[in-house]
């Protein structure tokens, strides 16, 4: 009750009270609230002003949020792309593997009356007097010196060294090398030979071939067959010819049909089968 | 002695146009914004806080007139319809202010008018929550009240004091002088 004497107490409770009940009441009956409505006009700027600041804050923090979610996801995506690199170089690797494998068999297939096996080229030494090639096939798979070795592009040269898991094979440009070759043609049957004269220039010479034979650039010679290689193997094809005017020959320099520096499988020719005994 | 003991005479000018300005600024930054500002996904009532620190820094009739002014405005700019916040902040202006001069205010030791002033604004948050839950059953007509307390009572009380801290810092920074240390 000593409450109710504070006159100012009272009279801030019954502006309290007023401006309870009137905009209730207002509120309730539909009427409209005039001083509620100008507050609402007055205060608009500033609510504006706020609600800016706010979406201004809001979208700084989302700007600066959505930038971490950014980099996640970039890293996440990087990785993504580093699996598929390596996936799509495994495919690569496989499909190089199974195209490598399918042309051995074609070869395999289309010569079946030799036998012989694929060897995956493991180290190779070259200097201005030869190419040697290491191979993974050695004396347990039947390797034996002097055995030919091809791919399905054509001769690359044949077996000097055998080992137990490993052999070693010359190419044909080395001076020691010798292969019975035909033209188709001419029906030529000659010997290309390494040459030392011109093993640095990747070349093989096909010597002392009669002058009346003419054979042309680009022509194609082929392995004329034996024991060592099989028949229509290409082995390159004629580059050059230069003729001798006393022996009335002419010696021709060709290409071998093999890029050496490229071989990285090779099939060795290991026999005759029992089919063609 | 009392921070606000020693206020129950005129306010200074200055003093006016802050807690007009002041109380006109917050309720309008409440109706803007304050449901995004909200922790645990309850509207801190930062006019209450408003009005107590008013209460607690000034006097109980300074804590009343403020209250008046600041229920009266978050009610026309954020109310609709059922409007009793004039009323509740006027009492929470005024007994807030009595029951400190009674028991003493937040004192001359600026640690000990932070910590004492810390203790009334969470009770005022929680009586604030408790008055938005009574708002609700008459609005509504029935809740379940303990239903509410962690859904309503304790999300808002908490949001309301944490909001409350800053203003507290101010008024700690502007009232500064009346500290003996």
């Amino acid at each position: 009750m000593k409450l109710l004497k504070n006159k100012f107490f009272v009279a801030v409770v019954a502006a309290a009270l007023i401006l309870s009940i009137v905009p209730t009441v207002l509120a309730l009956t539909g009427h409209k609230d005039l001083l509620r409505s100008g507050l609402v006009a007055v205060s608009y700027p500033f609510r504006a002003a706020f609600g800016f600041a706010a979406d201004g804050i809001s979208g700084f923090a989302r700007y600066f949020s959505g930038m971490n979610g950014l980099i996640k996801e970039n890293e996440a995506l990087r990785e993504e792309l580093d699996s598929y690199r390596d996936a799509a170089a495994r495919a690569e690797s496989a499909e190089g593997e199974l195209r490598r494998l399918r042309e051995y068999y074609d070869f395999v297939a289309s010569h079946t009356t030799y036998t012989m096996t694929d060897a995956r080229v493991t180290g190779r030494q070259s200097n201005s007097y030869s190419v040697i090639y290491t191979l993974n096939r050695g004396s347990e798979c039947g390797i034996k010196v002097n055995m030919g070795v091809v791919t399905t592009r054509g001769v690359v040269g044949y077996i000097t060294e055998v080992g137990v898991g490993w052999s070693r094979a010359v190419a044909l440009t080395d001076p020691t090398a010798a292969v019975g070759v035909y033209e188709p043609s001419t029906g030529l049957y000659g010997t290309l030979e390494g040459s030392v004269a011109h093993r640095q220039d990747g070349l093989c010479l096909l010597p002392r071939v009669p002058a009346d034979v003419t054979m042309k650039e680009g022509d194609k010679l082929l392995t004329s067959g034996g024991r060592v290689f099989p028949p229509d193997i290409e082995v390159g094809r004629i580059v050059s010819s230069e003729p001798d005017a006393y022996t009335h020959t002419a010696s021709y320099l060709v290409e071998p049909s093999v890029d050496f520096d490229g071989v990285t499988s090779v099939i060795i020719i290991t026999g005759l089968s029992a089919e063609a005994g | 002695m009392s921070i606000g003991s020693e206020n129950e005479g005129r306010l200074s000018l200055k003093k006016i146009i802050f807690y007009s300005v002041g109380i006109f600024l917050i309720a309008a930054f409440q109706a803007s914004v304050g449901s995004r500002i909200g922790l645990f996904s309850a509207t801190p009532s930062l006019t209450l806080a408003f009005t107590a620190l008013a209460s607690l820094f000034e006097s109980k009739k300074t804590g009343a007139v403020v209250g008046l002014a600041g229920g009266f405005l978050t009610d026309a700019l954020g109310g609709a319809g059922f409007s009793l916040l004039p009323l509740f902040y006027t009492l929470t202006g005024w007994f807030l202010g009595e029951i400190c001069e009674r028991l003493g205010h937040p004192g001359r030791q600026a640690l000990g008018a932070f910590l004492r002033s810390l203790m009334w604004l969470a009770a005022v948050s929680g009586a604030g929550a408790v008055f938005t839950a009574i708002l609700i059953v008459l609005s509504a007509g029935r809740m379940n009240f303990f239903s509410s307390i962690p859904h309503i009572l304790l999300p808002e009380a908490v949001s309301t004091l944490l909001w409350s801290l800053p203003m507290l810092g101010i008024f700690m920074l502007l009232y500064r002088k009346k500290f003996s240390e």
